[in-house]
């Protein structure tokens, strides 16, 4: 009997398509119950734009969607003295809550700012990819609801996915690729 | 001693039910309760109204509460998404501050002096005083005013209530809204079409920013495609999403729109690139416009515009030599002067390229056909004229026209008004030029509002009755037409928290206290249940209501075709069955049959023009206060370009504060940026709210009722959105 193929999830993210329209935040935080109250740094996705670029009329803006990256060589995971940040086997990095003493080492290691000190909860927080959707075949809220579809989510292992459809066929990048860290997003081009 | 994690629970609940737990034993109870019950799941699907669109979701509610209204995929109308405020709208029935029961207002208006009523109590309250005053007007009873608002299922009880009242004074949103580019096209195609964009290959927009105002499924259809495949060319004073997605932006002068159609006419006739084919079959009066369009040369467009001649004239090659190419029809239409000529003008620019009925073109919609809902009429010996009958050309009976409506309301002219009764329209917000909404408020004696919330309008009525929120309610069916027409329900994904009643139950309980000329209960006129209704309407589709409750939405799977109309399977719904490019309809009413260019006013020096616009995270006053959506944008402020700014000595942040011609005014941050043309100013709407029931934006920033003059044009009777001239100053 052959052992079933472990996955490996990722992310394929199509910027161009992003209307920066805040549909992926706010899904993720219903789906996630996480409440701002107000707070500015307490968000698992956002939408990175430098606002209007150029002199007028001459103009362009550019959005680029992002959150953890889910990193293959994870600074975050390194740096944690109580292995509350964790990295499953299929590629995902974790936070065992329970054992977060709220040290901040893995926001300061993090290239990304991926990750938070949660007012709700008094340890740090991030993105999971919504591992608890995907435990029942779901896609995770921000991939699902988006209008124009900018992310695609799916099983790198898998040669007839499409995320691994599209990377084959497109150009793309990685966010911060000099940090060596690997991140499971991958950025069309 | 050992016990089973489960049977110490059920002892627990014993011990809790005697009183016995110390707090501390509950506590731990509870929290063994909840980490040990299986949550219980339930999903729902409904459809969402916190915009026209009506996404159908799946409700996902976890031990009776509602945590998602996640994109139900099958969905065709929404291609399976759901944007931020679809999202968001999932806190809308657990708000803390919204209308919970009846109120009867106890203080002056806006003081905010309420006292909680019975729901008899309350209609008895507004029956009293309304029998008073139709009783002082000699019995008129259209001296009571009706608004109301699409976005809920329901809206159609409202109107029969009216109806069987006996008002004409029916005020609805579009003369706020789309009355002109309704009426434009309709004089040229017979009707209103949808643009085909998941299948054009070159698309003009003015205006209509669909990235940031999401509308269903042209949004999608029109960012979600192969990068590439789609050539867009934009056109707006302000740089927005959509201009940030073009493939070319191009900032034109506000109220010059028709210009530039004009032009474009100009260089495909006069450079032989039009349909002459189509031309010939479907269109009458092409000789008169490319007679008419001789003298709107590019050179002469790029003046008015502020586009250059080149451009133009590349577009216009571009367009009529691209197949599958479409000027956007665009929804949002209430901006300026010649509007509806202006619409008039966008839609021959497809006409001539022959862009209707194939791929890529103007489609006209098609339904889905229900069984109407049927009430008896009642009958009154004598009835009075809508109020403004005489000052609109093409007055839509159950749309009215708000501005030119509240012009003859406050001279009282033909007749006065003395009541306003208001279903979900936020009437102080949404109405330009708030100082006239309230010098008509102060002249009524009875103001009712039924809402949700607490808006502005709710604020400043004399009664509020509380509707049941949109996730706690049965709606019947509603059919939206289209290419892919779909028909949508509303079903409850819990039971009403408060005491608030779902539109036909309020209105059938008003009308228990008013009679008609025959002394017989309104009340009789109501009949059946919503469920009941709901069923007679879809009865020709055997299993439609059962897919309705399960999926949210039903279709038979008609999608309008290409080339009914060519083919002579459907007629042009004009009077000459042609393609109307000269109207002789609009001639024979005393209106120019082809469109004649004005040029709007220059604003002057330091001052600016005031354009409106929209934000993805906003539908129009509704959302600013929602937690979730207002966190992206806490605060609204004007945007102002940096060359003006750096003369006025304005910075991003200051104070600024802007006064219109009309004695409007408001304060609000500035925000300095390049994505504006020096001539004109913007903000968001929304914020700025009188009414401490949405205090995420109470008192903060500001809001486009308080800064719009109020101008109307008179062939649809649109506002006019963008005739507003305001001097900006620092604070």
């Amino acid at each position: 009997m052959s052992k079933p193929r472990t996955k490996r999830w990722v992310m394929v993210v199509d910027p161009r398509k992003c209307i920066d329209c805040k549909a992926c935040d706010v899904a993720c935080k219903r789906e996630n119950k996480i409440d701002a109250k107000g707070r500015r740094d307490t968000y698992r996705n956002w939408i990175t734009s430098n606002g209007v670029e150029g002199v007028y009329p001459n103009l362009k803006q550019r959005f680029e969607p992002s959150q953890c990256q889910h990193c293959d060589n994870p600074p975050c995971v390194k740096v944690c003295p109580t292995s509350a940040s964790y990295q499953t086997p299929e590629g995902l990095v974790m936070i065992d809550y329970k054992r977060c003493i709220v040290c901040a080492s893995c926001i300061l290691a993090c290239p990304y700012d991926a990750r938070y000190k949660s007012s709700q909860t008094k340890v740090i927080d991030k993105c999971t990819f919504c591992i608890h959707r995907i435990a029942e075949d779901k896609l995770p809220a921000c991939v699902d609801t988006c209008p124009t579809k900018v992310r695609v989510f799916g099983d790198l292992n898998d040669p007839n996915s499409e995320v691994s459809r599209l990377l084959a066929r497109h150009h793309y990048y990685v966010l911060k690729p000099e940090a060596g860290t690997k991140p499971s997003l991958f950025y069309l081009s | 001693m050992s016990v089973s994690r489960r049977t110490f629970l059920g002892g627990a609940a014993g011990l809790g039910a005697l009183g016995l737990a110390s707090s501390t034993g509950l506590r731990f109870v509870r929290r063994a309760t909840a980490s040990d019950r299986p949550a219980e799941t339930r999903y729902i699907n409904s459809s969402c109204a916190i915009c026209t669109s009506k996404c159908v979701f799946r409700g996902q509610v976890v031990n009776g509460v509602i945590k998602r209204l996640e994109p139900e995929p099958d969905f065709p109308k929404s291609r399976g998404m759901m944007c931020a405020r679809g999202n968001a709208g999932a806190w809308t029935p657990y708000d803390p501050d919204r209308v919970k029961y009846p109120m009867i207002r106890t203080g002056k208006r806006g003081e905010g002096k309420w006292r909680k009523a019975s729901w008899e109590e309350a209609c008895r309250y507004i029956a009293d005083k309304t029998n008073q005053v139709v009783a002082e007007e000699g019995g008129n009873r259209a001296c009571i005013g009706f608004a109301s608002s699409e976005g809920t299922y329901q809206e159609h009880y409202w109107n029969q209530f009216r109806m069987v009242f006996g008002s004409p004074n029916s005020l609805r949103h579009p003369t706020l809204c789309l009355s002109s580019v309704i009426r434009g096209f309709q004089s040229v195609f017979g009707t209103y079409p949808s643009a085909d964009v998941r299948n054009a290959r070159y698309l003009i927009m003015a205006g209509a920013d669909r990235a940031e105002a999401i509308f269903t499924p042209d949004t999608i259809d029109i960012f979600n495609r192969p990068v590439g495949s789609c050539k867009l060319i934009y056109l707006d004073p302000r740089f927005t999403r959509t201009a940030a997605k073009a493939d070319k932006w191009l900032p034109i002068k506000p109220g010059t729109d028709m210009a530039f159609a004009l032009a474009l006419m100009h260089v495909i006739i006069g450079e032989g690139l039009h349909d002459r084919d189509f031309i010939d079959k479907y269109c009458t009066g092409f000789a008169e416009l490319a007679e008419h369009v001789k003298q709107y040369s590019p050179q002469w467009a790029e003046a008015e515009t502020g586009i250059a001649a080149a451009d133009i004239i590349e577009i216009a090659r571009e367009f009529a030599t691209t197949p599958n190419a479409v000027f956007y029809p665009g929804r949002r239409s209430s901006w300026q002067g010649d509007e509806v000529q202006t619409r008039r003008a966008i839609a021959m620019v497809n006409a001539i390229v022959g862009a209707f009925d194939q791929p890529g073109g103007l489609i006209p919609n098609i339904g889905i056909p229900l069984n109407s809902y049927f009430y008896e009429p009642a009958w009154y010996s004598e009835t009075q004229p809508r109020l403004e009958q005489e000052d609109v050309t093409f007055l839509n009976p159950r749309d009215g026209s708000w501005i030119a409506w509240r012009d003859r309301a406050i001279k009282g002219d033909p007749y006065r008004i003395r009541g306003l009764f208001v279903y979900k329209q936020n009437v102080v917000d949404s109405v330009p030029d708030r100082n006239k909404t309230f010098e008509l408020f102060d002249q009524l004696d009875i103001i009712v509002c039924v809402d949700t919330f607490m808006s502005d309008t709710a604020w400043y009525a004399d009664v509020i009755l509380p509707e049941s929120n949109y996730l706690e309610r049965f709606d019947p069916p509603y059919l939206l037409s289209g290419i892919e027409p779909v028909v949508v329900i509303r079903q409850p994904l819990i039971d009403p928290l408060y005491d608030t009643k779902p539109c036909f139950e309020i209105v059938r309980e008003l009308a228990e206290y008013f009679e008609d000329e025959d002394g017989e209960l309104l009340s009789s006129y109501f009949e059946g249940t919503v469920e009941e209704h709901a069923e007679d309407s879809v009865s020709a589709y055997p299993g439609a209501l059962d897919q309705l409750r399960e999926k949210g939405f039903f279709t038979t799977g008609a999608k309008a075709g290409y080339g009914d109309y060519r083919s002579g399977k459907k007629n042009i719904a004009t009077a000459s069955g042609k393609i109307e490019l000269y109207s002789e309809d609009l001639a024979g009413r005393g209106i120019e049959p082809l469109p004649v260019f004005r040029a709007p006013e220059d604003p002057g020096e330091n001052r600016f023009r005031f354009v409106v616009g929209r934000h993805a995270i906003h539908t129009h006053s509704m959302t600013a206060a929602f937690p979730e959506l207002n966190w992206h944008m806490p605060e609204n402020a004007v945007w102002i370009n940096p060359v003006p700014a750096a003369k006025l000595g304005i910075k991003t942040g200051d104070l600024v504060v802007m006064q219109n011609r009309t004695g409007g005014e408001v304060k609000i941050k500035a925000l300095v940026t390049e994505g504006i043309r020096p001539d004109c100013v913007f903000f968001a709407h929304g914020y700025g709210s009188l009414s401490p029931g949405k205090p995420l934006v109470y008192n903060k920033g500001a809001t486009q009722a308080a800064i719009l003059e109020s101008h109307f044009e008179p062939i649809s009777g649109n506002a006019l959105m963008h005739e507003t001239i305001v001097e900006i100053r620092r604070a």
